[in-house]
């Protein structure tokens, strides 16, 4: 009983003497460990620090910020507003457009309408003519916007822009039936047979 | 909870991480010296592992998602990681040192001797007595008596049974004491 009090005080006086026992280290363990630690951190941690130096610069993370929301927003913007080559094919122009030749002389061309039961490349155009003034063959074809009908079927004709028909000869309109303007067939526009198509020639 | 030390320190370039290191070194190294020498059997032995198991632990509270450490959090890794060399620098065929000393046989309890006798000793008597016993009961005797560690703990770092660490701590106190009492 005595061994075993004497044993528990031993161990209590044990626990106050080494549980906090130190002993000074030299200057060869300091420098040692100095020199380890740099060479761990050179050679192990370079990529790391300085990722973790950039996540903690709040300065970086701003334009980081930035540029991603910059980046999300064109990404967005090209999203809603797509180019315009599809939406010229998906919808077509509801208003007729005008040009003018060269002549200064107004032509006002129909929308084309492209018939959805046929081959979409196929459209037929139609050209209304101004009452006011005549023109002729020649001037539609030195226009800017020449374009040339040609013939695909009996019934649909395909439009081609940018081409400029070579010349024919035309019978020239006389100025004394003003009120009756023949109109020369135009060797461009073929008569189209009426259809479900609602555009049509217009002869005036 | 001792001081706290921040991860960013260490890593941060312009001598930053110098000074955290000195600041580190100067707090902690003199208790993990004190430690090293606990539980290795030559002072030799102790200045090599405290140095080597320093470093290891810093790199491993570095690498860990955590800020920041204090130093109980340190000198517990710092223990487990000599404790693990030191099990692993072990060569040869352990044998159960459970045979007293033959002088030891001869003492007796005296009554009339100060029982108080030990209380004059110096720390590091003590710590040779220590650096008697076996390996396995020096490493347990340290770390449940002394460093408050769990014997589950123990377990866990030692991968023996919780009932082998039971018998190895009694073993170890018996053989610890019964060494102290002899130089009476």
């Amino acid at each position: 009983m005595a061994d075993i009090n004497q044993d528990k005080l031993i161990e209590e006086h044990l626990k106050r003497l080494l549980s906090d026992y130190s002993v000074g280290y030299t200057e060869e363990q300091k420098t040692k460990i100095i020199n380890e630690f740099q060479h761990f951190k050179l050679h192990n941690n370079n990529i790391k620090i300085s990722f973790r130096e950039i996540i903690r610069n709040k300065t970086l993370q701003f334009f980081i910020g930035t540029i991603i929301l910059v980046l999300l927003l064109i990404y967005v913007f090209v999203k809603i507003f797509p180019s315009e080559k599809k939406d010229v094919i998906n919808n077509p122009p509801s208003e007729p457009s005008t040009y003018t030749t060269t002549n200064n002389d107004t032509c006002q061309i129909s929308p084309y309408h492209i018939d959805s039961a046929k081959d979409k490349s196929s459209a037929t155009l139609t050209i209304h003519i101004s009452p006011k003034d005549t023109i002729s063959n020649k001037q539609l074809l030195n226009s800017d916007i020449s374009t040339q009908i040609t013939e695909t079927s009996p019934k649909t004709v395909s439009l081609d822009t940018l081409y400029n028909k070579p010349k024919r000869k035309k019978k020239r309109i006389s100025k004394k039936n003003t009120d009756t303007d023949e109109i020369v067939p135009l060797p461009l526009l073929e008569p189209q047979k009426p259809q479900s198509n609602p555009d049509t020639r217009e002869e005036e | 909870m001792g001081n706290i030390y921040h991860k960013q320190d260490f890593l941060a370039h312009h001598n930053k991480d110098v000074e955290a290191l000195n600041n580190l070194i100067t707090q902690v190294l003199p208790r993990c010296n004190g430690l090293a020498k606990r539980y290795c059997k030559t002072d030799e032995q102790a200045n090599e592992l405290a140095v080597k198991c320093f470093l290891n632990v810093l790199k491993e509270l570095l690498n860990r998602k955590e800020d920041e450490f204090d130093e109980t959090t340190f000198l517990k890794q710092f223990i487990i990681y000599l404790v693990k060399t030191l099990l692993a620098q072990r060569t040869g065929i352990l044998i159960a040192d459970t045979t007293i000393v033959a002088i030891l046989k001869k003492t007796q309890s005296n009554l009339f001797t100060n029982s108080e006798y030990y209380k004059k000793l110096p720390a590091d008597e003590f710590i040779q007595h220590i650096r008697k016993l076996n390996t396995l009961q020096q490493i347990v005797f340290n770390m449940l008596v002394l460093d408050n560690f769990s014997i589950t703990e123990v377990a866990e770092i030692i991968q023996h049974s919780e009932l082998s660490i039971k018998a190895l701590i009694e073993r170890a106190k018996y053989n610890l004491y019964t060494s102290i009492k002899s130089i009476v």
